[in-house]
């Protein structure tokens, strides 16, 4: 056989040649990789070391109760572009762990740096918009409020979002209303973190949740997190909507919060308006009823036999919620009977009994 | 005369039949590598995303202020002794909000519960469950005086997916973890998984990364120095490892067709998996049959789903040091894969489960499945053709030149993921030494893997199940270099 006469030969020869280019080229990216990587990581490292104490002193105002940027980190340093990022990322990394003065005091040293953040902000990769959004919101928060209101805006819903949050770390929250309006940018977080961000808004963002908890016009899903996040806020306010629109309620999850809220906030005159799901067909929303009962009830017999009938409920989350509220109501001795018996849920009563404080 | 009636007989019909099996061999052969070369280049874009993405939020503050769902860490023990209390200590260390940790004795027979109990001040605690599955009889649960979110399953032997559905009866949580009692997770391990779940409210399951302990440094349940291990063999494991989760899951993932969660390490959505049936104990792979179910109930169901891989979340596993025992865990692997393959055949090249159907399936049923059976038979056919002298030397020599090369080619961009984006290996030194390795493990390892994995693959086919025994040294003893 003559080696360059086959075909197949060739092929694999040819092939076996690419590949060890491939190899070496992989190779040497790796290896270059390692390299600038330690690189980086010394150089970083030596930077932090001669930062960190200067900056450590600006913040608790060791150096002087004002510091001035220009004499914690003298002009003659010379700080590159990138290094300006670099020093503002380990500024943000302190701030982070501070509060009032000391934190304070570390925003005015970073204040003259921050327009090195400028160039990430116009980015193309919406990852590097958002990281210089971020260390913008931590640092230079009032100097640059524009722009962060203006990243709710971003087409990207991860830039859209660190501005939430950004907006959210400094209570600011007349931008309420204008992050509902942008919510469909966070179509897919999920919604307990969505309704914590609204809630790290504080109280004053109850008005523009209560409308939009409130709108049936509004996607359920939504409608669900402002629920969820004007319950942990405690709006007493939001109880006698919940109360007049739940019965119009068609959407299981949005009723399930709507109970929730009332039985968390509500009174016993609010009863009424929890007790008939009790009965409903789904398992959560009768569990959240059962909560809400023994929450709300003012012990009356009617409300623990309809919580002592949980107890029986297919679903042991129902159950649960069930003896939970039994031992609310007051009848530590049923759940006591029910322990020493040979029902199933003997163990959840006995359980419950255990763990009581 | 008999040659002769053998070469009028059968001669002719050699020739073409090994030039068919030939080409079924060199088929396969390119086709597999070239998706492996493909993942290569998708995981590489992958990974340069990833780490741009990971710098764009900072995790711990997101997690810190925002409401990081609850995790019941489920660990299952048989005969872990040696390991059980310091790998509890470990878990009961991570850093997360809100976390419960029930650790599930499947029948051990050693002193795994009465190390437990002494150790953490366990007591007899009444627990309901919430899942009704048929498991091994639970005798007693526990719970832990000193760390309340501690608790301990004590179980009939029934197998590690039992001792998963019996964690799942207790677990009270919106999200699970899956995991081996002696795997080490890293402090913040839960942090980063965690969050495809906080970013897409369609995850139901996202699995970290498992990297090999032995030869690490380990001090009070956490790996404070990373180092390559000292045995061959656990070592081209390290080089195994890095392949599979930085080129194999990541570039799956980033085409949402992962079909493997690491049994080791993986966190799911508890309502999901429930609806799902829970784990399935009549399978030795029950981490990718569940996750393989997952997609099928999901796309069945038109619920719109997804499943991640994370790459930085790290949790540290001890590596079998011994060829005989490592044997055995790829015969299992192989086994579990087939199992989780044949058992969804259905899905296979159906357009109703979209990509999973029409292109993971197929890759791994055509490829990974029956994939070390072209391959030893390959080794096997090429050699006799070679000593028949139906070809030359130097086309097979030109053909084995290429399969090396394409296989250290695969390994090196492993390789060079890993110093993109985690650079876990800090010695140059290191790097070397797992360069050597690329070019090393086609020599001998590669094709001892291939036997093991046919060796899984015909057990399987005579339906043998077990797990074997995998005997743990223990994190607190040395794992190769030094420990404390």
């Amino acid at each position: 056989m003559s080696f360059g006469a086959d075909p197949t030969l060739r092929l694999a020869i040819a092939s076996g040649l690419v590949l060890t280019a491939f190899t070496v080229v992989f190779m040497s990216y790796a290896f270059l990789l390692h390299i600038r990587s330690k690189a980086v990581e010394r150089r970083r490292r030596a930077l932090e070391t001669r930062w960190k104490d200067r900056l450590l002193d600006a913040a608790t105002g060791e150096a002087t109760p004002v510091p001035d940027p220009d004499s914690v980190l003298p002009e003659e340093e010379e700080i590159s572009q990138g290094d300006q990022v670099l020093l503002l990322e380990l500024i943000t990394r302190y701030a982070r762990a501070l509060e009032g003065p000391e934190r304070r005091n570390l925003e005015r040293v970073a204040a003259p740096y921050l327009p090195a953040l400028d160039a990430l902000q116009q980015d193309p990769d919406p990852y590097r918009r958002a990281y210089a959004l971020d260390i913008l919101g931590e640092l230079g928060f009032e100097q640059t409020r524009d722009r962060i209101v203006k990243g709710l805006e971003d087409e990207s819903g991860l830039v859209a979002m660190v501005a939430a949050r950004a907006l959210a770390r400094h209570g600011s929250p007349e931008y309420v209303p204008l992050l509902v309006r942008r919510l469909e940018a966070f179509e897919n977080w999920s919604a307990p973190y969505l309704a914590s961000l609204f809630t790290s808004f504080g109280s004053g963002a109850a008005p523009a949740l209560r409308e939009l908890a409130m709108n049936p016009s509004k996607p359920s899903r939504f409608r669900s997190v402002a629920l969820q996040a004007l319950r942990t806020l405690n709006d007493m306010a939001s109880v006698e909507p919940a109360v007049r629109l739940l019965p119009q309620e068609r959407d299981t999850e949005v009723q399930a919060d709507f109970v929730r809220l009332i039985g968390a906030l509500g009174r016993p005159e609010d009863l009424g308006a929890v007790r008939p799901y009790a009965a409903a067909s789904a398992s959560h929303l009768r569990a959240a009823a059962v909560r809400a009962v023994s929450n709300l009830s003012d012990r009356r017999t009617s409300d623990i036999e309809l919580v002592s009938r949980g107890l029986d409920d297919p679903s042991p989350w129902v159950a649960l919620q069930a003896a939970h509220g039994l031992l609310a109501l007051g009848r530590g001795d049923e759940l006591a009977a029910l322990a020493a018996s040979s029902s199933p849920r003997a163990d959840l009563a006995a359980e419950v009994l255990e763990a009581r404080p | 005369m008999i040659d002769a009636l053998f070469e009028s007989a059968v001669g002719p019909y050699i020739g073409p039949a090994l030039w068919g099996f030939n080409t079924i061999v060199f088929t396969y052969f390119i086709v597999l590598n070239a998706s492996y070369l493909v993942l290569s280049v998708i995981a590489f874009r992958a990974v340069r995303r990833y780490a741009e993405r990971l710098r764009s939020l900072d995790v711990k503050e997101t997690i810190a202020h925002a409401g990081a769902p609850p995790i019941t860490l489920i660990a299952p023990a048989f005969n872990e002794e040696a390991t059980a209390v310091e790998s509890v200590r470990s878990l009961l260390s991570l850093n997360y909000p809100e976390y419960e940790v029930i650790v599930v004795n499947d029948g051990s027979k050693d002193a795994t519960v009465e190390r437990l109990i002494e150790a953490f001040d366990l007591r007899p605690f009444p627990k309901m469950s919430t899942f009704d599955v048929d498991t091994a009889e639970i005798r007693q649960t526990y719970r832990s005086r000193r760390h309340p979110h501690l608790w301990l399953v004590d179980k009939e032997n029934g197998g590690k997916a039992d001792a998963l559905n019996a964690g799942l009866c207790f677990c009270r949580t919106p999200l699970f973890c899956a995991m081996d009692a002696d795997t080490l997770l890293e402090r913040d391990a839960l942090t980063r998984v965690v969050r495809p779940f906080l970013e897409d409210a369609r995850t139901i399951a996202a699995g970290g990364i498992i990297r090999i302990a032995n030869g690490c440094t380990i001090e009070g349940g956490a790996v404070t120095e990373v180092r390559l291990p000292r045995n061959l063999v656990a070592r081209f494991q390290v080089l195994e490892y890095l392949r599979a989760f930085l080129v194999g899951r990541m570039g799956w993932d980033a085409v949402q067709g992962n079909l493997i969660i690491s049994g080791a390490f993986g966190i799911f959505r508890r309502s999901t998996v429930i609806s799902a049936g829970g784990f399935t104990t009549d399978t030795v792979g029950e981490d990718m049959e569940l996750v393989v179910r997952l997609h099928r109930y999901c796309r069945e169901r038109e619920i719109p789903y997804r499943i991640s891989f994370v790459p930085d979340p790290v949790a540290w596993t001890e590596a079998p040091e011994s060829i005989r025992i490592l044997g055995r865990q790829r015969d299992r692997w192989q086994r579990g894969l087939s199992e989780a393959l044949t058992t969804h055949r259905a899905m296979l090249l159906r357009p109703r489960y979209g990509r999973i159907g029409m292109a993971v399936m197929p890759h791994f049923y055509f490829l990974e499945m029956w994939g070390p059976l072209l391959e030893i038979m390959g080794y096997i056919v090429f050699i006799l053709t070679l000593l028949a002298g139906w070809t030359s030397l130097t086309y097979v020599s030109a053909f084995l030149m290429v399969t090396v090369v394409l296989g250290i080619a695969l390994s090196v961009s492993a390789l060079a993921l890993e110093e993109l984006a985690f650079r876990r290996y800090p010695r140059l030194s290191d790097l070397f030494r797992l360069f050597l390795l690329a070019v090393l493990e086609n020599f001998g390892y590669r094709q001892l893997t291939a036997f093991w994995r046919l060796r899984g693959l015909i057990r399987f086919l005579r339906k043998r199940k077990g797990w074997g025994v995998m005997p743990r040294v223990g994190f607190q003893k040395p794992l190769g270099v030094k420990s404390s």
